[in-house]
């Protein structure tokens, strides 16, 4: 499989299918039933001009959407850290309590499934992932 | 009238703040003060010799956190005071009071220097680790400076204090009258200061405004014996509380609104909480600073304060109210204005989702617990340990990656039975601390959890139990490393590790031969009938347990700590 730039359109449907496909995932995430929205904070200097946002579902993964909609789970980050949580350089959680992973949103929630976070940082991880600018040279897969 | 010694003066006003024990190490200038306790053991004090100073103030310190009452340590002047230096400034940056005493040279020798033997400048040596230290320069001075001594220890934020004793008026005598021996209540404060009723108003106020309200108890709650009144209040306002590392035990780590330190349920409750009540702690580094991504956001969380000393109020995080005062006293104001402005209140529903994300949490380190694998994992080693003592047994921390898995499991149900020095992290405190532990509470059963390096560091003491019979029981969780440490360098330094692994001491048979009971363990079904031969072998007992070196060094939130620690170095 072809690389696919992280967070397009493409990489979206894909990452939606093999979420739905992970039966441990949906295991550790039965119950969690809530939307989030990712949101990517340009970094110009590094050659990522444009600020993203994608939303989706979990676990159910059913839709994913790249607008400013009300969800309850908001993450918020520069590329640099999506990156280094993408390459394993970081861990999800510890991207949150190191405060560099901004979540506004129930925390006692989002603790309780972090063991379903994690495994769907590994599935997000098995999709071939091309990163834009200075972050090109860490594309994996 | 009665003709003293410098020595009996200051033994008799000891015995006056119902002093029990003397630890130490004994030296020609202390003379005067061993004598006399030696003299006046009837009246119920006693001196505890150890193999080194440094234990003699641990064990001062825990005598403290147990008891409630100043422990005292002593070291003779020079070598004896320098010993003493890693137990003082522990207890400092725990805020322990403990009386710290040192002899000196002769007066004449001292200040500035005369050159003699042993003599060192201790004055300068305490000034940074005590709250306050002071020359008894004169006989006639020896009980207005030791009656200030516990004033200080014990008043505001407490901590050491440090009398440096020079032998000459330590061996002179002089004409006393008894009445000159004052009770503690004739010169320091019995009870702790009210909290301004203003101030008590506006916290009752916020309290029962409240829909998520969290009570964050530190070590001043222990140290004040609060802990009645935390569980009265929680329970009618049906308030979460999150206790601090120090404080661990304030209320049964099992009560329905007790939520362990650091673990993701308190982190959960920290974030959500719409008004902090936090008493006797200064959000410091294991409380992620009172800051987030640990508590809420400024602004939209309102924390009220309560500590005894002014200067720890918002020192680390902003407050809506900051009270002055001890926390049972303010405690008992609150409960009384909060029963009059509401009714009981049910537990809210963060209660629920809270507990909920702290079982979830747990629910993997229960299974490493149960788990059967070899070498054993560091989790079973403390859930066997945890299940085989009674409730009630006083635990004692004393280690780097070991201290970090025994958050998970070693449950905590009493107060003032869990002993860490969690602030300072000094390895070698668990023996001395058990020891202390062992004396006030003889009734109970004490055993320390160890690392194999923090086990090293003050392993002679284990003399000190056999000579005074003091039954603790050290378990050791040995991986042959300096874990936490190794770990460190395995993660920054590219895998790359210097001076942190070591021979493989048989720990146990260290331990035998200084006539305790000892044994190793390899398996993790040896450990249960290991730890009852251990206690009914009516000795101090080392259980030397082999864990899996691999998982030793990974205890999941180390990464949490090190980023804490770390925090703004580019690595």
């Amino acid at each position: 499989m072809a690389r696919l730039e992280f967070l397009n359109e493409q990489y979206m449907q894909e990452a939606l299918k093999r979420t739905r496909e992970n039966s441990e995932y949906q295991e550790a995430s039965k119950g969690f039933d809530d939307t989030l929205a990712f949101v990517v904070e340009a970094e110009p200097d590094k050659g990522v001009n444009e600020r993203k946002i994608v939303g989706t579902i979990l676990p159910q993964a059913t839709e994913y959407w790249m607008d400013d909609r009300p969800v309850t789970f908001t993450f918020l980050a520069p590329y640099s850290v999506y990156v280094d949580i993408m390459t394993g350089k970081l861990d999800a959680v510890r991207a949150i309590t190191k405060g560099v992973l901004k979540l506004k949103g129930p925390m006692p929630k989002i603790l309780r499934y972090v063991k379903g976070t994690n495994l769907w940082i590994d599935t997000l991880r098995t999709i071939p992932t091309e990163f834009e600018g200075d972050f090109a040279s860490r594309s994996f897969g | 009238m009665s003709r003293l010694t410098g020595g009996e003066v200051l033994v008799r006003c000891l015995l006056k703040e119902g002093v029990k024990y003397v630890f130490g190490v004994p030296g020609a200038q202390l003379l005067p003060i061993t004598d006399a306790i030696f003299k006046n053991r009837d009246q119920g004090i006693d001196f505890i010799c150890n193999r080194h100073e440094q234990a003699s103030a641990h064990m001062a310190d825990a005598w403290t956190r147990i008891t409630g009452q100043s422990g005292v340590c002593i070291g003779t002047v020079g070598p004896g005071a320098a010993d003493l230096v890693p137990g003082v400034a522990t207890a400092y940056v725990e805020s322990i009071p403990i009386i710290v005493l040192t002899a000196q040279t002769q007066s004449w020798r001292a200040y500035p220097s005369h050159g003699s033997t042993q003599e060192c400048n201790q004055l300068g040596l305490f000034s940074t680790i005590t709250k306050w230290n002071a020359v008894v320069n004169s006989w006639d001075r020896i009980g207005e400076l030791v009656r200030q001594a516990f004033r200080i220890a014990l008043s505001g934020r407490p901590g050491p204090v440090h009398l440096d004793l020079p032998a000459d008026v330590l061996f002179q005598t002089g004409e006393i009258e008894e009445s000159a021996f004052l009770e503690p209540y004739q010169y320091r404060a019995i009870e702790g200061p009210s909290g301004n009723p203003a101030s008590v108003e506006k916290a009752v106020e916020l309290l029962i405004s409240a829909q998520k309200p969290l009570i964050h108890a530190g070590g001043g709650v222990l140290r004040s014996g609060a802990w009645n009144e935390v569980r009265e209040l929680a329970e009618y306002l049906g308030a979460l509380v999150t206790p601090t590392v120090g404080a661990r035990g304030v209320l049964p780590d099992d009560h329905p609104l007790v939520l362990k330190p650091s673990g993701y349920g308190a982190i959960g409750a920290q974030c959500e909480a719409d008004v902090v009540l936090a008493i006797g702690t200064r959000f410091g580094e294991l409380d992620g600073w009172g800051q987030p991504p640990f508590w809420g956001e400024k602004g939209t969380q309102k924390i009220v304060q309560i500590d005894c000393a002014a200067e720890m109020i918002g020192v680390n995080t902003p407050v809506e109210v900051g009270i002055v005062g001890d926390a049972h006293t303010v405690l008992r104001q609150i409960i009384g204005l909060v029963k009059q402005a509401t009714a009981p209140r049910e537990a809210s529903q963060l209660v629920t989702e809270c507990r909920a994300t702290q079982q979830s949490w747990l629910s993997e380190f229960e299974e490493l617990g149960r788990s059967n694998a070899e070498p054993i994992h560091p989790l079973r080693l403390i859930k066997e340990t945890r299940d085989f003592f009674p409730k009630d047994s006083i635990i004692c921390i004393d280690g780097g990656n070991i201290a970090v898995w025994a958050t998970y499991l070693m449950h905590v149900y009493e107060p003032r039975t869990f002993l860490w020095a969690g602030d300072m992290g000094h390895l070698g405190v668990g023996l001395p601390y058990a020891l202390a532990a062992k004396l006030a509470c003889p009734e109970k059963k004490v055993f320390v959890i160890h690392g194999d390096g923090s086990f090293m560091f003050m392993n002679q003491e284990l003399e000190t139990a056999i000579r005074h019979k003091l039954q603790v029981i050290d378990i050791i969780a040995n991986d042959q490393a300096y874990g936490m440490i190794k770990q460190g360098q395995i993660v920054a330094c590219e895998g790359r590790v210097i001076g942190v692994d070591f021979h493989d001491t048989r720990c146990d048979k260290m331990a035998e031969s200084i006539g305790c009971y000892g044994e190793r363990i390899e398996k993790p079904k040896q450990i249960r009938p290991a730890l009852q031969r251990a206690m009914d072998s009516g000795l101090p007992a080392v259980l030397d347990v082999l864990v899996d070196k691999e998982a030793a060094l990974n205890p999941p939130d180390f990464a949490t700590v090190v980023d804490l620690w770390l925090q703004g170095c580019e690595i």
